[in-house]
C-alpha cells in the first residue's frame, strides 16, 4: 500500500473483501465504493485510488466482479462494478478467513 | 483457466484499460471535489484535501498493471527476453537449428499451402459453397452424359436448384482480317452459366437466354487474355464481328481477369454454338454440369430432390437402363479429383522431413546442454525451481521454433508455387506449369498460419522437452564439482543415440520412397521408351467439321495431306498420326480375334487403336519385330492389314506369331445405342508387330495397341497430328509445312507445335514432378541427417579429448582412435538402418497407386538407397574421428 493511503494499514486482501461486501449492496463505481467504505467506517477507512482501482482490476481478473460502462445518477459516463456469483463465493470464504484471523488476533491478544 | 484466459485479454488490450482507468480517476477526482464543494471548502484547500484522500494516479496506473501482468507473465517476459540473447551470442548454433527447422517447416507449409489451396480453399465464385457438382453414373460408378433433353428436364423438375449450367471443352478458331489465325481454348457454355456462377462481364454483357433461340445470331466473350493479346485492350472490340470456326460471330463481352471458368478457358460461346451440339443437337455428350443450391436448401435435401426426379426420368426414358444414380458433390471437389491422395502422401512424406529436421535441433541441443549444465547448476543452486529452468528452456525452443517457422513460411511462398505447378493442365504446345490453375489461390491465410504456428509448437515440444528436461535434471553437487561428466553426460548420450538412430531410420524411409518412384519413372521414360525422339516435331491440326462433315472428305483430305506431305524436300521421313505416342486420349476398341469365341459375359477386350500413316515406323524409328508395316488398299475402302505391338503379341497370341492372324476391332457400344446398328467391319490381317511402345496415360497397365491406315479409316478423327524427322529445327520444319497445309486448305491452323522429345517429357510430368518432389525432400531429408552424425561425432570428440590425448600419448595408432569413433556412430548407423528398412517395407505399399511396373517392396531400390544412406553416414562420422586422430596430444591434456 502506498504512501500516500490515508487509510490505517489493511491486513492483506481485506480491502478485495471489503470491496465484494460493498458491492453486494448493488452495482457501484469507484468514487462510490470509495464513499460507502468511508461513511459505513466512519470515515476511519479512506481508501486511495492507488490502491483501490488495482484492487478492482484484480477482483476483475478473478472474475468475481463485472465491470460496465454506465450511466452515474447526475448524468455522467461512470464504469460501475457488480458482484459475481464467483465473487459471491470468494466472499463468503474470506468473511470465514477472516473471521478466522480476528478471532485469533482477538485470542493473542487477550492472552496474559 | 478463465483467469488467463481474462488475463491475456487484458495484456492484450493494455491501451484501453490504461484509458479506462483515466476516465475513472478522472471522474473520481471530480466527484471527490463537488464533495468538497458541498462542504463549503473553495480554492488551495480543496486540491489539498482532493490529493489527500486520492493518492498518486501515476501509482494506481503502475499497481493496476502489476494486478494485470503478474510475475508469472514478467518472468516469461524475461525468458523470452533471456533466450533473445542467448540465441544471439551463440550465433552457429542459432544458424544450424534455425535453417533446419526452415527447411523442415518450409517443406510442410508448401505441402500444406497446396492442399490448403486444393482442397480446403473456396473456389473463387461468390458463395462457392452453395455450387454443386452434377454427375450421372452408371453402375460402374463411371460418369454417363446427358442429353439436352435431360438437362432442360432436370432444369425444370429440380426446384431445389437455382438451376443447372453446363459447359463442354471444345476448340476456338478465331481468325479475323490483318491478324493470323489463332486457336483457343473454348468452353461452350448454357446461358445461364455466368448467372449460376455471379459472375460478371468487364466490358458488354453476358449471355442472354434469346442468345440461345435457334437462328439467333451466334455470340461469344472474351476472355480477358486474349482481348489484352490479340486485341490490344481495344474496347471498342465489344460489338465488332470476328470468325470463330470461320463463322461471324458477335464480340458481346470481355471476361474479368482471373475468370477462366471451368479451368483454362480463354473464350466462351453458347453450347448450341458449339460444332458437335449444332451438328446433331439430340446427342449426349459429356458435359460439366452444375448447379446453384436456391437459398434456405441444404445439400442433402438438393441431392435428394436431383436423385428423385433423375430416377423418374430415366425410368420413362426406357433407353437408359445403364443409369444407376445421380452424384451430387460440392463443385470444388470436381476441381481437386485424384489430387487429394497424392498431396496427403506427400504431406506424410514432408512431416517426415520435419521430425528429421526436429532430432538434429534436438541433438544440438543436447550437445549445448553438456556445456550449459554449470550454468544450470549454478542457477538451481541460487533457488531457482526446475520448472524455472524447464520454463527457460522451452521458451529457447519456442523462440528457435518460431523463428524456423518464419524461414518456413518465406520458403513455402516458392514450395507451395512449385508443387502447385502439377495441378496445372497438361496441353500439347504448353509448357507444364505454364497454365497456372486459377482456381489454386497460394497466397497465406488464415489457416495456413495457424497450421504454421501449431507446427512450430509441435516441433519445438519434439525437440525441446526431451533436452530441456535433460538439462534441468542436473545434480548440482556433481555438475559443480566435476564438470560435465558423469551420470548425466551418459543419459545425454543415450538421448543423442535415439534422436540419431530415428534420424536415420525416417531418412531411409524418405530415401526408399524416392528410389521406388525414381525407378518407376526410369521404366517409364528409359527402359520403356523405345523410341528415337530426337529430331522429330510434331504439329496439330484440326478440319473444322462444318467443311469435314463426312468420313469421305477427311479421308480424302487424310490422302493429300500424306502426299503433300511427301513432296516437301529436306523432311527426313513424315507421318500422320490421330494420337501423338505417349499422349493420352487415343481411342479405344474392343477386340475380337478370329476363331476365339468369346466367353458369354466376359466383357470384349480392350486395346488402343492408333489410325497412322505409313511413316509411322519409319518417323519414330521403331524397327517392326516380325512382318512387316501395313500396306494401305485406297482405293478399296476399308482397311485390310494392321500391326500389333508387342504387348499384345504376348498378350493374345502368347507363343506364337499373331502374323498372318485376324483380328476384328469394334468401336465401344455407346450408352444407349444398340451396338447391332451399324454391320461389323471388316477382319484385319495382322502383318507385322511393332516394339511396344507407351501411348495412353501412363499407369499399372498399359492396353495392347492395333496400328492401321488412318488413310482408310471407317471414321477419320477431325484431329491430326503430323510428325516429321529432320535436322532443320522446328521453325523450319513448321513454316515448310505451314506453307505446305495451306495449298490444301487455307483456313487450318497448324497448332500444339513441339518436339517428340517435349510430348514425352509431358506425358510423364506427374511423375516426375511426384518423383522429384520425393528427391528433394529425400536428399533434404539426408543432409539434415548427415549434418546431425557429424555434429554429434564431433561433439562426442571434442567432450573426450583429454581421453583421446591420453590414448595417442600412450601409443594409440590412428586407425585405433578413429575406429574408437566409427565404431559407436556405425553401430547406431546399423540400427537406424535396420529400423528404417522396416519402415520403408511397411510404407512402400502407400506408394503403389504411383509407382509404375515398380515392386512397392523392391529390394534392389531399397538396398541402393540403404548403402548411399551408409556410405554418407560414415562418411559423416569418419571424417571428424580421422581429425580426433590427429590430436595433439600435448594441447589435448593441457586443455581445461
Amino acid at each position: 500500500m502506498g504512501v500516500t493511503n490515508q487509510a490505517p494499514d489493511l491486513l492483506p486482501g481485506t480491502l478485495d473483501l471489503l470491496i465484494l461486501k460493498t458491492l453486494v449492496r448493488g452495482p457501484a463505481h469507484g468514487y462510490g465504493i470509495a464513499l460507502h467504505l468511508r461513511t459505513t467506517s466512519d470515515e476511519v477507512l479512506v481508501v486511495g485510488e492507488s490502491s483501490l482501482y488495482p484492487a478492482l482490476q484484480r477482483l476483475l481478473i478473478n472474475g468475481w466482479v463485472k465491470a460496465e460502462w454506465g450511466v452515474s445518477d447526475n448524468n455522467r459516463r461512470a464504469r460501475y462494478y457488480t458482484i459475481t456469483a464467483a465473487g459471491r463465493k470468494r466472499l463468503a470464504a474470506e468473511r470465514d478467513e477472516f473471521d478466522r484471523l480476528i478471532l485469533a488476533i482477538h485470542k493473542v491478544l487477550a492472552a496474559n | 483457466m478463465g483467469r488467463l484466459l481474462r488475463r491475456i485479454w487484458y495484456v492484450l488490450r493494455a491501451r484501453r484499460v490504461a484509458a479506462d482507468l483515466d476516465e475513472e480517476l478522472a471522474l473520481h477526482r471530480q466527484l471527490l471535489e463537488e464533495e468538497q464543494h458541498r462542504e463549503g471548502r473553495r480554492g488551495p484547500d480543496v486540491d489539498a484535501a482532493v490529493s489527500r484522500r486520492l493518492g498518486s494516479g501515476a501509482l494506481a496506473h503502475d499497481e493496476t498493471r502489476d494486478a494485470i501482468l503478474p510475475v508469472f507473465i514478467g518472468d516469461l517476459m524475461q525468458d523470452v527476453r533471456f533466450a533473445g540473447r542467448l540465441l544471439a551470442s551463440d550465433r552457429r548454433f542459432t544458424a544450424a537449428a534455425v535453417l533446419a527447422l526452415g527447411l523442415g517447416m518450409g517443406v510442410t507449409g508448401s505441402v500444406f499451402g497446396v492442399i490448403n489451396a486444393a482442397l480446403l480453399r473456396d473456389l473463387p465464385f461468390e458463395r462457392p459453397d452453395r455450387l454443386i457438382d452434377i454427375t450421372l453414373l452408371d453402375r460402374n460408378g463411371r460418369s454417363m452424359a446427358l442429353s439436352p433433353d435431360e438437362y432442360i428436364a432436370l432444369n425444370r423438375s429440380v426446384k431445389g436448384l437455382e438451376g443447372i449450367g453446363d459447359s463442354m471443352q471444345g476448340v476456338m478458331n478465331v481468325s479475323d482480317e490483318g491478324r493470323p489465325p489463332e486457336r483457343l481454348r473454348g468452353t461452350f457454355i448454357s446461358a445461364n452459366t455466368l448467372d449460376l456462377l455471379r459472375a460478371r462481364p468487364l466490358l458488354g454483357r453476358g449471355f442472354l437466354a434469346e442468345d440461345a433461340r435457334p437462328g439467333a445470331p451466334p455470340v461469344v466473350l472474351l476472355g480477358h487474355a486474349v482481348w489484352t493479346s490479340r486485341y490490344a485492350s481495344d474496347p471498342s472490340i465489344v460489338g465488332r464481328t470476328i470468325r470463330i470456326n470461320n463463322i461471324p460471330t458477335g464480340v458481346i463481352g470481355v471476361m474479368p481477369e482471373g475468370f477462366r471458368f471451368p479451368f483454362i478457358a480463354e473464350a466462351w460461346q453458347l453450347l448450341s454454338a458449339s460444332p458437335e451440339v449444332s451438328r446433331s443437337p439430340g446427342t449426349r455428350m459429356l458435359r460439366g454440369a452444375f448447379g446453384r443450391l436456391a437459398d434456405g436448401v441444404d445439400e442433402p435435401r438438393a441431392q435428394h430432390e436431383i436423385e428423385a426426379v433423375a430416377l423418374r426420368l430415366m425410368t420413362e426414358r426406357s433407353d437408359r437402363p445403364g443409369a444407376a444414380r445421380i452424384q451430387v458433390t460440392p463443385l470444388k471437389s470436381s476441381y481437386a479429383q485424384g489430387t487429394k491422395g497424392a498431396l496427403l502422401t506427400f504431406l506424410g512424406a514432408v512431416a517426415v522431413v520435419l521430425l528429421v529436421a526436429c532430432a538434429n535441433v534436438a541433438n544440438l541441443l543436447l550437445a549445448r546442454s553438456a556445456s550449459r549444465s554449470r550454468e544450470m547448476a549454478v542457477r538451481a543452486s541460487l533457488g531457482a525451481t526446475r520448472w524455472r529452468l524447464v520454463r527457460q528452456l522451452l521458451v529457447e525452443c519456442l523462440v528457435l521454433a518460431l523463428l524456423g517457422g518464419l524461414l518456413g513460411l518465406v520458403l513455402s511462398r516458392y514450395g507451395a508455387r512449385a508443387i502447385a505447378v502439377a495441378f496445372s493442365p497438361i496441353e500439347p504446345g504448353v509448357a507444364v506449369g505454364a497454365l497456372r490453375p486459377y482456381w489454386l489461390d497460394l497466397s497465406f491465410d488464415g489457416t495456413l498460419l495457424t497450421f504454421a504456428g501449431v507446427a512450430a509448437l509441435f516441433a519445438s515440444l519434439v525437440f525441446g522437452l526431451v533436452p530441456a528436461l535433460q538439462v534441468a535434471r542436473v545434480d548440482v553437487n556433481s555438475v559443480l564439482k566435476d564438470g560435465e561428466r558423469g551420470a548425466s553426460a551418459r543419459r545425454t548420450r543415450r538421448w543423442t543415440s535415439v534422436f540419431l538412430v530415428s534420424e536415420m531410420a525416417l531418412t531411409l524411409v524418405l530415401l526408399g520412397a524416392a528410389g521406388l518412384l525414381w525407378r518407376s519413372f526410369y521404366v517409364m521414360y528409359v527402359r520403356e521408351l523405345g523410341v528415337d525422339a530426337s529430331g522429330v516435331v510434331s504439329m496439330r491440326l484440326t478440319l473444322p467439321v462444318e467443311k469435314y462433315d463426312t468420313p469421305d472428305k477427311r479421308r480424302q483430305f487424310v490422302s493429300r495431306l500424306e502426299a503433300g506431305l511427301r513432296d516437301v524436300s529436306g523432311f527426313e521421313s513424315t507421318a500422320l498420326a490421330t494420337t501423338l505416342p505417349f499422349s493420352f486420349g487415343a481411342p479405344s476398341r474392343m477386340l475380337s480375334l478370329d476363331g476365339v469365341v468369346a466367353a458369354p459375359g466376359m466383357p470384349a477386350p480392350s486395346v488402343t487403336y492408333m489410325p497412322v500413316s505409313d511413316g509411322y515406323f519409319e518417323v519414330l524409328r521403331l524397327s517392326l519385330r516380325e512382318g512387316r508395316a501395313f500396306r494401305s488398299t485406297a482405293a478399296s475402302g476399308g482397311q485390310t492389314e494392321a500391326v500389333v505391338d508387342q504387348r499384345f503379341a504376348t498378350l493374345y497370341f502368347p507363343g506364337t506369331s499373331p502374323v498372318g492372324r485376324r483380328i476384328r476391332l469394334e468401336r465401344p457400344a455407346a450408352p444407349g445405342r444398340a451396338s447391332s446398328d451399324s454391320p461389323p467391319p471388316a477382319w484385319l490381317t495382322i502383318v507385322g508387330v511393332a516394339p511396344t511402345i507407351a501411348t495412353t496415360r501412363p499407369g499399372p497397365e498399359s492396353a495392347a495397341v492395333v496400328y492401321a491406315a488412318m488413310r482408310d479409316d471407317a471414321d477419320p478423327a477431325t484431329t491430326l497430328s503430323i510428325l516429321v524427322r529432320s535436322d532443320r529445327g522446328a521453325a523450319a520444319s513448321t513454316a515448310a509445312l505451314r506453307e505446305r497445309v495451306r495449298t490444301l486448305d487455307a483456313d487450318l491452323p497448324l497448332y500444339a507445335v513441339e518436339t517428340l522429345g517435349a510430348v514425352i517429357a509431358q506425358s510423364r510430368a506427374p511423375q516426375r514432378l511426384l518423383g522429384r518432389w520425393f528427391a528433394i525432400i529425400a536428399m533434404i531429408a539426408l543432409v539434415l541427417a548427415t549434418v546431425g552424425i557429424w555434429g554429434v561425432t564431433a561433439h562426442g570428440i571434442t567432450q573426450r579429448h583429454r581421453e583421446i590425448g591420453v590414448r595417442i600419448a600412450l601409443g594409440a595408432r590412428t586407425s585405433q582412435i578413429v575406429w574408437l569413433f566409427a565404431r559407436g556412430t556405425g553401430s547406431l548407423v546399423a540400427l537406424g538402418l535396420a529400423l528404417g528398412a522396416a519402415g520403408a517395407l511397411m510404407t512402400g505399399p502407400l506408394l503403389r497407386s504411383f509407382l509404375v511396373q515398380t515392386d512397392a517392396r523392391d529390394p534392389f531400390t531399397l538396398l541402393t538407397v540403404a548403402a548411399l544412406l551408409s556410405a554418407v553416414a560414415l562418411a559423416a562420422a569418419l571424417i571428424p574421428a580421422r581429425r580426433a586422430s590427429r590430436l595433439d596430444p600435448v594441447a589435448a591434456l593441457r586443455r581445461d
